[in-house]
């Protein structure tokens, strides 16, 4: 099939099953849930063919098995006075991330089954939802998928807002004033770049930031730094990174269970995506003045994050500043930009894929444990970790596979979060050993609240809090999404090359292109020939 | 004597005047039929005035739209040379019935153009090489050609069929001539034809709208179409002005009936009101408008619009006029801006829109804010283009005159989006909206106005690709406007019928008793803060990346895009607040269900895909309106 | 007899002008209001005359004055229907009685 319909399939595939769910009777609530759940069924083994044609000799951009270049543009010409295709693709870095968003996406649709009201308009914004994600992930023209990302933002809202928690009117206007300031500044960074280059499309972008674009024309330095701050604070807030990062909490606690999955698995993804795809290969010499700017503030992040975990009384509350916390781990594996002793970029490139990998594996632990969370709060209806304990007595299978999520989320060697972690804080050696110790010493603190929760939460002898009597053993539909969510920590701890296959070599290309890119552009402030238009 | 004049006078208004402005002879029949049928024998009573009405709009909309199409395809007397420049190669694309190409080189003020043919100027380099290179690739075609030469000028370059025919990029333009008309007091354009579209378009939706919410009822229906197509014939007038007296006349013809249509609930003690304090202002605002176009006028010696921009440019470069003169005259234009910033309802006269609005039915109010707002920026993008054309050389005045309107666009954008965060009332909420959206197009002729002035000092900078973009995006961004104010309106009336309220507390919990019609109103609210994928999106897109060219010539636009930024993400809050209230609020107790109409629905849908559409496609549009924009700098 | 210079005439205009603008900011009555409309309107209208006569505007200047007159006739007409309305409504024909809606 031509790529770019059936990259345009796996994207709209949820968004004709929302139009399809149109035609339901609203009183077939079973009947939609299925129907939802067979919809993200279909997407995610669309997105294991992708897997399939994946070439992993292609580092740049690839659909269907072969590289995208001028012979085989995947894209189709859209506002054309406005030089806007609609181009798809994909390579190393976003395919990994489109798999973990039908990933996540299933699960929550089977955790969904907890939603009380109002069926349908739920799983048709959840079906739009996720068109909107994998959309983000595939789309190769900034004006593509700076829609995308907007069109996100609508049903989160919604879904927010209305099956949310007591405060869900805070957190959901919250949520989308935050992510919508963040947008309308990459809006202006997205008008810089088009006048500097007369297109949309990414890649001839980062040829243009990196000074190899054909017709010559270059980001002087200053437009470079000024773009990537407006992207960076674009994208820091999606991350979130310290400070942006208030509308975090209040949005986790306050969203339905499956929601604040996604929300944690996936969006918070979509930062570390737009650094990688569009803040450095576009701006790299800003990218380079502003490295240690990125490596300060993801060690505040960890740092702070843990020490919020560690004060919290809320148990999802705690769960959503350890993503905080895990989330400076990305941003910090990507700021350590430093030429290794051996003139060699490997502690550049470990602390890359390392970033990478710990948003994979973020994705899948924070997904589960918020599924746990939501698991035990469907029973007794409050969060409150001091009310808990003795869990592991009434509901046994549970707590083991909550307790094996968790400690992916701490970071235990043969789960998904050691690798990440591991990675981002070696690399960080090499860049500066003193941020590298605190690095560390954040995952210490990490062991310290993940721990202390689930002795709060799991051990004891008894359960002392409100609804004792709805504590019912895990059924099957709930254990059968921990079971899968922890095997794949399992998997991805112990055989981690399965993802890093994929992501090795748009990694390499990426380095290296944006030390090339930062050269050039050293070379035309400093060097002889002035390259800039 | 007098025979020969009438002879003279029936020749040249029916054969052409008239049949460009036939939409608003339509408009004019209907209105006289419509008050015959009540004077004669009471045929109202059978045939509702309605669909006298409708019948009148669709007509008018029809002869509006096929003289756009017209006009776009060159066909009739506006000749249709364009000419690209496509890096570095030049082509001339001639339509299909034009029969002469005519190549003048040197100058070509005199030249007259006559029906089917267009004129090719030739001018820098070598003259008689360049047209000598010409002819040279032209005589390559296989189509038939006659040359003829006398001195200086080879005429009658014949090309039968449609051609597409390289020329060298050798100092080639074309001259593209708009009709004047009535002894140029009215002007015929594709500016003027596409604006005039729109509200021939905007006219049909609303007689739709009255029909479905049943305001005006039977009696008063031939009083209210009346009112609201002789508003509209006045909007259109202003959309083709050529002159100052109808510059006035327009925007009165369009306000006046507006004052009667406010108070046209004769019984609320609201309407009487807000009508009084709308005429007062209005009647006031006129008057010294009036006053500064006399002054401006006699001045000026003129009072042809294109006249007014030739001796605007030779008093600011200070030859033939005094500076006490150039100071009066600088008086002048801010008294007429002062009517035009009533009309759009701009900080600091923006006074009466909420009153007005509120005091007024819903419909009308939706009137209100797109075709007026719609008509007076066309005359305000005329009257800028007016002061900025004239000149040779980069004016700093004139650069400063621009930010001063920069300024005001700020104050109006954000007033606008503050205020209407403590509103409880919708259609205050909707006023609010309605001047905050009047600023973010005023930053576009703010743009628009610096690129013109000043545009020419900056080296390298595209004067003519930039301007064109500035009013692409503002007349885009009125097409979008149109349908998404239109919806947010008609969905308060279609509500407003079943609850009797328009406060934005009694909308709780509505969004699931009518999803359709409350989906209908996302989408219109969703779009007027500015998000993808809606339309509201690429109108602000294209006029932030005006801005952002503008700021480059004078750094206070780069301030006014950032201002722009972030009210977008202000309004966001109290559009985001009807939605909240209509969605996630639950629904009060023992509150009246609310039932609507699948006819309703299906006329919100009607007017919410739309808004859609211009979103994820908006290329055809987009181009239309640039297309559209290119024929004001020809 | 003398011919009387341009200036005197704009003046006699500008005069009636700030008249009319006091008139209108000032008056409670809603009628004397609109009577400070009409007052502006003509201003504005002497100018044009005088430019007509003594400047470079030409037949264009008597002509449009022409059509102001006609035009402020009707707007008079309909706001002073509008104010009969008004009256109807609140029984009082005072500009400052307006206040259901606030400003």
């Amino acid at each position: 099939m031509d790529p770019l319909i059936f990259l345009s399939l796996v994207i709209f595939l949820p968004t004709l099953g929302a139009i399809g769910l149109l035609a339901f009777n609203s009183k077939a609530v079973d009947a939609m849930r299925f129907y939802s759940l067979i919809v993200t069924i279909v997407t995610l083994l669309l997105t294991f063919q992708m897997w399939t044609e994946f070439n992993p000799d292609i580092a740049g951009l690839q659909a269907g098995g072969k590289a995208i270049d001028a012979a085989n543009p995947v894209s189709a010409e859209w506002i054309s006075g406005w030089k806007i295709n609609y181009s798809l693709g994909y390579d190393g870095i976003s395919l990994p991330l489109v798999l973990l968003t039908s990933f996540i996406s299933v699960f929550a649709c089977m955790a969904s089954w907890s939603i009380k009201k109002l069926h349908k308009g739920y799983f048709i914004l959840f079906l739009l939802l996720e068109s909107g994600m994998l959309g983000v992930f595939l789309s190769l023209d900034f004006f593509l998928f700076y829609v995308f990302w907007e069109v996100m933002l609508l049903p989160m809202y919604f879904l927010i807002g209305i099956w949310g928690g007591p405060r869900k009117e805070y957190a959901a206007i919250k949520f989308f004033l935050y992510t919508l300031a963040g947008s309308v500044l990459m809006l202006i960074a997205m008008l810089m770049f088009y006048f500097a280059g007369d297109t949309f499309s990414l890649p001839e972008l980062a040829q243009l930031g990196q000074g190899r674009h054909p017709s010559g024309a270059t980001m002087d330095n200053w437009s470079q730094l000024t773009a990537f701050t407006l992207l960076f604070i674009g994208f820091a807030i999606k991350i979130p990174t310290f400070p942006f990062h208030t509308w975090l909490p209040d949005a986790h606690v306050e969203a339905p269970t499956p929601i604040s999955m996604i929300l944690a698995g996936v969006l918070l993804k979509m930062g570390g995506y737009g650094i990688l795809r569009i803040a450095f290969p576009l701006c790299p010499h800003g990218a380079h003045v502003a490295a240690n700017w990125l490596v300060a503030i993801g060690v505040i992040s960890i740092i702070y994050g843990a020490f919020a975990a560690l004060a919290q009384t809320d148990f999802k509350r705690l769960v959503a500043y350890s993503s905080v916390s895990h989330m400076g781990y990305v941003v910090l594996g990507m700021g350590v930009w430093q030429i290794s002793q051996d003139g060699s970029f490997d502690h550049w490139s470990m602390g890359m894929n390392g970033a990478m990998f710990q948003m994979l594996g973020h994705g899948v632990s924070s997904a589960g444990m918020f599924f746990m969370v939501g698991v035990i709060y469907d029973r007794v209806h409050h969060r409150d970790l001091n009310q808990f304990g003795g869990l592991a007595g009434k509901m046994p299978l549970y707590a083991g596979l909550s307790a094996g999520l968790f400690f992916a989320g701490l970071g235990l060697p043969g789960l998904c979060g050691f690798i990440g972690e591991i990675f981002v804080v070696l690399s960080a050696w090499n860049k500066s050993a003193v941020l590298a110790i605190v690095a560390a010493g954040g995952v210490i603190l990490t062991a310290g609240y993940i721990l202390w929760t689930m002795q709060r939460v799991f051990l004891g002898p008894e359960y002392k809090g409100p609804h004792g009597e709805e504590i019912t053993p895990i059924n099957a539909r709930e254990a059968t999404v921990g079971f899968v969510l922890l095997a794949t920590a399992i998997l991805l701890g112990v055989y981690p090359s399965i993802m890093f296959d994929m992501m090795r070599g748009s990694m390499a290309l990426l380095v290296e292109s944006l030390e090339q890119g930062y050269q050039v552009a050293e070379q035309a402030v400093n060097g002889t020939a002035s390259l800039t238009k | 004597m007098f025979s020969n004049l009438l002879e003279q006078l029936i020749a040249e208004t029916t054969l052409t005047s008239l049949c460009h402005f036939v939409p608003e002879l339509a408009l004019s029949a209907t209105i006289v039929v419509l008050l015959l049928l009540r004077l004669c024998w009471s045929i109202d009573r059978w045939i509702p005035a309605y669909v006298t009405a409708l019948a009148g709009a669709l007509v008018a909309l029809g002869f509006s739209g096929f003289q756009l199409l017209n006009l776009l395809d060159g066909r009739g007397e506006l000749s249709s040379a364009r000419v690209e420049v496509n890096g570095g190669e030049t082509s001339l694309r001639v339509a299909s019935d034009v029969q002469t190409v005519r190549i003048v080189s040197g100058a070509s003020d005199e030249v007259a153009i006559n029906p089917g043919e267009i004129i090719v100027t030739v001018s820098g380099g070598d003259g008689a090489a360049s047209v000598g290179a010409v002819l040279t690739f032209l005589n390559g075609d296989a189509a038939q050609k006659t040359l003829k030469e006398s001195g200086q000028r080879l005429c009658a370059v014949m090309l039968a069929g449609s051609a597409e025919t390289k020329l060298p990029k050798d100092g080639i333009s074309a001259t593209l001539e708009s009709h004047q008309h009535f002894g140029g007091l009215l002007v015929f354009d594709q500016f003027g034809a596409f604006v005039r579209g729109l509200l021939a378009l905007f006219l049909v939706l609303m007689i739709a709208l009255t029909v479905l919410t049943g305001i005006p009822d039977a009696e008063d229906g031939p009083d209210f179409y009346t009112l609201l197509f002789g508003a509209t014939i006045g909007m259109m007038l202003m959309a083709s002005a050529n002159h100052l007296l109808i510059f006035f006349l327009g925007i009165e013809m369009a306000s006046v009936p507006s004052y009667v249509m406010v108070g046209f609930l004769k019984g609320r003690r609201e309407s009487s009101e807000a009508a009084f304090k709308y005429v007062v202002y209005g009647a006031g605002a006129a008057g010294v408008m009036l006053y500064g176009i006399s002054l401006l006028c006699g001045l000026l010696g003129t009072a042809s619009i294109p006249e007014v921009s030739v001796q605007l440019g030779a008093m600011l470069s200070g030859d033939g006029f005094s500076t006490a003169e150039a100071r009066t005259a600088l008086l002048a234009v801010l008294m007429v801006f002062v009517g035009l910033a009533f009309k759009l309802s701009l900080v600091p006269f923006h006074f009466w829109c909420p009153d007005a609005f509120e005091g007024a039915s819903a419909e009308v109010a939706g009137f209100l804010s797109v075709a007026s707002k719609g008509a007076a920026f066309a005359l305000l993008v005329r009257f800028s283009l007016a002061l900025t054309g004239g000149i040779e050389v980069a004016s700093d005045t004139l650069a400063g005159v621009g930010v001063a309107i920069g300024v005001i666009a700020a104050l109006t954008v954000t007033f606008g989006n503050l205020a209407a965060y403590g509103q409880s009332n919708i259609k205050r909420l909707l006023a609010y909206s309605t001047i905050a959206h009047a600023g973010y197009m005023l930053m576009a002729v703010s743009a628009l106005i610096v690129i013109q002035a000043a545009g020419s000092g900056v080296a390298g900078f595209d004067v003519a690709g930039n301007s064109e973009r500035c009013v692409e995006g503002l007349l885009f961004y009125l097409f979008v406007y149109l349908f998404m104010n239109l919806g947010a309106f008609a969905v308060v009336a279609l509500i407003r019928n079943e609850t009797f309220s328009e406060d934005i507390d009694s909308y709780n919990g509505i969004g699931w008793e009518c999803p359709v019609l409350c989906s209908c109103m996302a989408i219109c609210m969703f779009s007027l803060v500015g998000l993808p994928p809606f339309g509201g999106f690429w109108g602000k897109l294209v006029i932030f990346a005006s801005l952002f060219q503008a700021g480059h010539i004078h750094w206070f636009l780069w301030v006014l895009l950032v201002i722009a930024g972030l009210n977008t993400v202000f309004s966001l809050f109290y559009y985001v607040r009807v939605l909240k209230a209509m969605f996630i609020r639950p629904r009060a107790e023992g509150a009246r269900r609310v039932d609507i109409l699948p006819s309703m629905g299906n006329y919100a849908l009607l007017i919410a895909i739309p808004v859609l559409l211009l979103g994820l496609l908006p290329n055809s549009v987009t181009e239309l309106a640039r297309t559209v924009s290119r024929a004001l700098f020809e | 007899m003398t011919e009387i210079p341009l200036n005197s005439v704009l003046w006699v205009g500008a005069i009636l002008f700030v008249c009319g603008v006091i008139c209108m900011t000032t008056k409670r009555n809603g009628i004397g209001v609109l009577m400070g409309v009409e007052l502006v309107l003509n201003g504005a209208n002497i100018n044009f005359v005088a430019f007509s006569r003594y400047g470079k505007l030409g037949l264009d200047g008597q002509v449009i004055a022409l059509f102001v007159i006609v035009l402020a006739a009707a707007e008079a007409a309909v706001a002073i229907a509008i104010a009969l309305n008004f009256y109807n409504n609140h029984l009082t024909i005072d500009v400052d009685q307006g206040d259901t809606l606030r400003g």
